[in-house]
């Protein structure tokens, strides 16, 4: 059993005033201490604070950010069009119009493949479900500007021409690592590893 | 243009040019870089005009541009008009009351009196605080128009609780308009004199507390903050204005707050009185005065190039504009102008040169303004540092805390005060 004593109690006497002025004292302390380091030190505070604009902001590797397009070596989309990222989207912000097409080693392909990034939550769903491996969300693009809401929904132009983020991203180490099979659904690896133990 | 004109407009123009070129961004720039140094932050310093950032000044005519652009919105069913007039209800009363504030001791000159003080009313202590009240009209036809429950419930608390701390602050200034036998304002600058332990902060020191108490709950800054979350920066009552009217209301509350500096100062502080020097000296010595002043004035500015000499040898962060090139611009302007500065100063020293009597009314009228501007800003710093560093009363608390304590208190200071400025004059030290 813990017994816990009050201030009050032990000093015998309401003393609630003491810690007003000493939170007073303290913080003429730190203003005058900071003011003086401004004139003199000042290198240390700004060195001390990140300098946003001016310094991109780092980001985690398996942070999600905007999605790209990932393109085949001859700059075609690896896209099927097979609609799973858009029927799993929970937010519906992938819209795609599917494409016959006339090329022998391609059936389908994306006529238009529209994001809208701010309906989207970058939950990953689509990442996730993509068997060709074909949308990934390793851009840098992080702080989305517009002035009109038609800015932020990014077509199939793009999202291919996006840079992805530098440094190796999640999926590549994990397919460098053998971790992955680059011809298997990123949604079978899910379910082997985490549903069939 | 006649006299009386002149009369007038003189004082005014000193008293708008106070509040609006010193007052008004001195202290916005003070409360947040004030914030930023107790929290550990830069605080504002991106914006710079030819690479002088100067800790970031220029934040408060930026802000001003930026509320000129917001977009305007209206509660529907509102009551329209009420509902565009409430700010400036808020904004005229202190104003008006900011007019009654001396501020330099009057001068004679051939064309008759010039008094500094824009409108020169009797029992002007009285005005004061009645001219102030003109801001519960702006609270109050805010909670109404707005056509909501919540902003009229918070409107009618903080009219309730304005009223009974404009109660504590009425009686600690009747304490001292007994003490001092007036209940004008410049004749109790007279009646304090230049000898600070005559103030009225010496003749009555609990008055002064309960006075700046009263005041800090009146204006609800941070420890009597009326807002129900730490996120939330704005009170109930005006929750439904954006944009221009919203930023008319936050200088309501500035002005209201500087009003009440003015009043501090001028009750408590000895106003424009410079301590130690009264105005017969300030004259006969205003040589010797200027010659200190620029001495003091010079150390500073070369204080300030130091600094700045010190941050061009070791430059901190590379922002690639013309930010770099700051103290390499202040370290020679502020060194340079400091040595002149300091260099006349000894030189003024040394000569004992005579000064005509325009020139010495002219000084000992700057030496007075800047007594009362710089007392003002000290009232301004404290209530900032009180808000900084005290948490947050309940509400509920506060109000309780004024219906008990605040009258009592004040009754209680009443009889303080006389009793011992009484005993100051049975003394002889009044005179």
């Amino acid at each position: 059993m813990i017994s816990v004593e009050r201030e009050r109690e032990k000093n015998g006497k309401n003393r609630w005033f003491l810690p007003l002025l000493w939170s007073l004292w303290m913080i003429l302390k730190r203003l005058s201490s900071n003011i003086w380091a401004a004139l003199f030190h000042r290198m240390d505070m700004e060195q001390r604070t990140w300098q946003y604009p001016e310094e991109p902001r780092r980001y985690e590797e398996r942070t999600r950010l905007v999605h790209r397009l990932v393109k085949r070596p001859d700059g075609r989309p690896k896209c099927v069009a097979c609609e799973l990222c858009s029927t799993v989207c929970p937010t519906q912000a992938i819209e795609m119009v599917v494409g016959d097409s006339a090329e022998p080693d391609v059936g389908k392909f994306p006529q238009s493949f529209a994001i809208d990034e701010l309906r989207c939550m970058y939950c990953g769903f689509c990442v996730n479900v993509c068997p060709k491996d074909a949308l990934r969300m390793d851009t840098e693009l992080g702080d989305l500007v517009g002035t009109k809401r038609e800015d932020l929904v990014f077509d199939l132009e793009s999202l291919l021409s996006m840079p992805p983020r530098p440094g190796a991203s999640l999926i590549d180490k994990e397919l460098e690592a053998g971790r992955r099979d680059p011809e298997q659904s990123f949604l079978e690896v899910t379910q082997r590893e985490q549903l069939l133990p | 243009m006649g006299w009386s004109i002149v009369q007038f407009l003189v004082p005014f123009g000193v008293m708008s040019a106070i509040v609006l070129l010193v007052m008004a961004p001195l202290s916005a720039w003070m409360s947040h870089k004030l914030r930023a140094m107790a929290e550990e932050r830069i605080g504002p310093n991106r914006i710079h005009v030819w690479g002088f950032r100067l800790s970031g000044v220029w934040h408060s005519l930026a802000v001003m541009i930026r509320v000129l652009m917001r977009q305007e919105k209206e509660p529907a069913n509102s009551e329209r008009y009420l509902f565009r007039a409430a700010p400036y209800f808020s904004l005229i009363g202190s104003v008006l009351a900011l007019s009654l504030i001396p501020f330099a001791h009057g001068v004679e000159v051939s064309s008759g009196h010039l008094s500094f003080q824009v409108a020169n009313v009797h029992a002007s202590v009285l005005f004061f605080l009645m001219l102030n009240v003109w801001g519960l009209f702006g609270i109050i036809s805010a909670g109404w128009s707005s056509n909501k429950q919540a902003t009229l419930q918070s409107a009618i608390e903080r009219v309730t609780q304005v009223f009974v701390y404009r109660l504590g602050v009425a009686l600690s200034m009747l304490a001292l308009c007994l003490a001092y036998g007036t209940a004008d304002l410049s004749m109790s600058v007279h009646q304090q004199s230049h000898l600070p332990w005559l103030w009225g902060a010496a003749i009555s020191p609990f008055g002064l507390l309960l006075c700046g108490g009263c005041v800090l709950a009146e204006l609800r800054g941070n420890p009597f903050a009326d807002t129900d979350s730490p996120i939330r920066t704005v009170p109930q009552y005006r929750s439904e204005y954006v944009g221009w009217k919203s930023a008319v209301f936050g200088w309501g509350d500035t002005l209201h707050l500087f009003s009440f500096a003015a009043l501090i100062t001028t009750m408590f502080l000895g106003g424009w009185q410079v301590p130690g020097l009264s105005t017969q000296q300030l004259e006969r010595h205003s040589a010797t005065l200027l010659a200190v002043f620029l001495i003091f004035l010079g150390g500073l500015l070369c204080l300030l190039g130091a600094s700045a000499l010190h941050r061009m040898l070791r430059p901190a962060v590379v922002f690639g504009d013309a930010r770099d090139r700051e103290s390499r611009r202040l370290f020679p302007i502020a060194l340079g102008v400091g040595l002149v500065c300091l260099w006349c100063g000894i030189w003024l020293l040394g000569w004992g040169w005579s000064v005509r009597p325009w020139g010495q009314v002219t000084i000992r009228f700057a030496f007075q303004l800047m007594a009362f501007v710089g007392k003002m800003l000290f009232c301004v710093f404290m209530f900032l540092w009180i808000r900084l560093s005290w948490p947050v009363f309940r509400s509920a608390r506060s109000m309780r805390v004024a219906v008990l304590y605040v009258v009592p208190l004040g009754i209680f200071n009443l009889f303080l005060t006389l009793v011992f400025s009484w005993g100051v004059r049975s003394f002889g030290l009044w005179e």
